[in-house]
């Protein structure tokens, strides 16, 4: 549905992104996450053809970006980071506009049926200016979804919005993906991220990284084991700090400490039996999965700055 | 082109306009100042005492014997009908040139320009939609001066503001100047970065608009039906290459990432 072979885009001598290689099927939702400037918005002005590829290529449902930007357009929907709406407008005659030019069939019905899906309908005659931001935002997102797209580029869906309307957009998003609509998700919440993604991806520029959130957290496992002890002695630390499997240990309170060993599966029985030795009851070991947060703080550290280069805020 | 698209663009604008009082107020003021005129000038003119007034050279053949007074009102009305001919092409050019810079302040323009509308739609409907209002207001007032005239004015005053080179001009010049005005305001729009800069390279190509209809006034009443229609067609001409010129200065990828460059 969507796929990039080595697409770029620079903006003077400034490369906003690199060699990105994606390939997205039919019915995916693929989050792109990334720091500021790492080019996620240049990214999806070039996938839903508001600008040009400065190197490589991209086709979206089957056209290409460059040769056939027109019927990107026209199958593609796109929430923008900001809701770019008209104020003085209604929500109505702000969703006809796009209705019209996107020559959606049965026009009256498709703008109820969005701004029903979006809680607006009730307010449907109203100025949008008398919106608050959350509302707008909702009325931006029934916007994009209005043609009935196969693809949707969604910017912070759920920025502004109250934890009801955001639980009511990620819903939505899922109905989207079950119908067989292919979604990238930009977003810096990690938590939604990984609750609405199939896969994930970090751009830096470049793709760092992607993956499902459980590959991701994998990738990631750091060889730590959590203990809840009893009781934690004084010189606890110091004592398994001398075992030679062991690479560090840090107490994370009174009762439990995070040992990190050099080969997990082998180190274990040896670390609960020397502990065993040392007169410490052991009431529970566990493996410690690194959450989406380390995973993303881990790649996105281990790549030089966006920033650092002179990169802009795309 | 697709006619649709451009339709629902001027459709939107149309519907923001609407709700803008000040401004339909002020695109209403000079043709109603101008029916006033018309209607109450030569409604008096032509019961006031005729006076002594000699005919002089500049006076058309077919008023020579006519009472001073109604040419006094004849050559008044030639002057109120310049203001109709150029009313329409001076509204559209403030309007269009603020057009697409809201927009960008509206930050609008991304999804605008991210639909299935091309430039050329886009620019064309941004146009006609500050064109039309305008056209509209300046025709219902000539139509409202005709219908004063034939009711409050002898024939012959009705018979020169009806000429056939001034209907022809009105119908035909007016909205290609009109349109001019239109598509050099949203050109002037796509480029400028706020609404002052837009204002004032409006009122700067406002002149240039306006040449050509002085140009007709110099020639005065001795306009010719073919020299008219010559004149529409050099308008029709630059319309099609101001628009050209338009759409190549349109620089979708600039507006969107002005930011990204600096």
């Amino acid at each position: 549905m969507i796929r990039t072979r080595g697409l770029g885009r620079r903006f003077g001598d400034r490369v906003a992104v690199e060699g990105l290689d994606l390939h997205v099927e039919r019915g995916e939702v693929l989050g792109l996450l990334g720091p500021n400037g790492a080019g996620k918005t240049t990214t999806v002005r070039l996938l839903s053809a508001l600008i040009a590829p400065s190197a490589g290529s991209a086709w979206v449902n089957g056209h290409s970006v460059v040769e056939d930007a027109q019927a990107v357009r026209r199958s593609t929907g796109i929430l923008t980071e900001t809701p770019g709406l008209y104020d003085k407008h209604t929500a109505v005659e702000n969703l006809e506009l796009f209705a019209r030019l996107y020559a959606v069939e049965k026009r009256e019905q498709a703008i109820q049926r969005e701004l029903e899906r979006v809680g607006l309908w009730e307010r449907r005659a109203e100025p949008v200016g008398q919106y608050s931001k959350g509302m707008k935002q909702r009325l931006a997102f029934a916007r994009a979804l209005l043609p009935e797209p196969p693809v949707l580029f969604l910017d912070e869906p759920t920025s502004g919005l109250d934890p009801e309307n955001a639980r009511n957009v990620r819903r939505i998003i899922g109905e989207l993906q079950a119908s067989g609509s292919t979604i990238i998700l930009c977003t810096h919440n990690l938590d939604e991220a990984e609750r609405l993604s199939t896969r994930i991806a970090i751009l830096k520029r470049t793709l760092v990284t992607s993956g499902t959130a459980r590959e991701l957290r994998g990738a990631g496992q750091r060889n730590v084991v959590r203990l809840q002890l009893a009781a934690i002695a004084e010189d606890l630390e110091s004592e398994l700090n001398t075992l030679p499997n062991v690479q560090g240990v840090e107490r994370v309170d009174d009762r439990h400490i995070e040992v990190k060993l050099t080969q997990p599966q082998v180190d274990k029985p040896a670390l609960v039996r020397h502990l065993v030795g040392l007169g410490v009851r052991v009431q529970l070991m566990r493996d410690v999965q690194p959450s989406l947060e380390d995973v993303y703080l881990s790649v996105v550290e281990g790549v030089p700055s966006p920033q650092a280069n002179g990169q802009a805020d795309t | 082109m697709s006619y649709e698209r451009v339709a629902a663009i001027v459709r939107h604008e149309w519907l923001g306009l609407r709700r803008n009082r000040q401004v339909l107020g002020g695109l209403a003021v000079l043709p109603i100042l101008l029916t006033l005129f018309v209607v109450g000038f030569s409604a008096w003119g032509s019961n006031a005492n005729p006076g002594s007034m000699n005919n002089g050279g500049s006076t058309p053949s077919e008023l020579m014997g006519a009472p001073v007074t109604v040419q006094l009102v004849v050559q008044l009305n030639e002057m109120f009908e310049f203001f109709f001919l150029v009313m329409p092409a001076s509204y559209p050019l403030i309007i269009a040139a603020t057009s697409i810079v809201q927009e960008k302040k509206a930050k609008s323009l991304e999804p605008l320009l991210a639909s299935p509308i091309t430039t050329t739609e886009l620019l064309v409907g941004k146009s006609v939609a500050a064109v039309l209002p305008s056209l509209v207001m300046c025709w219902g007032g000539v139509a409202l001066c005709a219908a004063g005239l034939y009711f409050l004015a002898p024939p012959l005053v009705l018979a020169f503001f009806i000429r056939p080179a001034w209907v022809v001009a009105m119908s035909l010049l007016t909205p290609l100047l009109a349109s001019l005005a239109g598509l050099l305001g949203v050109s002037v729009s796509s480029r400028a970065t706020d609404e002052k800069a837009a204002g004032l390279w409006a009122t700067l190509l406002m002149t240039v608009v306006f040449l050509l209809p002085c140009g007709l006034l110099i020639s005065g009443r001795l306009l010719s039906l073919w020299a008219l229609l010559g004149g529409a067609l050099s308008v029709a001409a630059l319309n099609w290459l101001v628009l050209r010129v338009a759409v190549r200065v349109f620089q979708r990828e600039e507006i969107l990432t002005r930011g990204a460059n600096t």
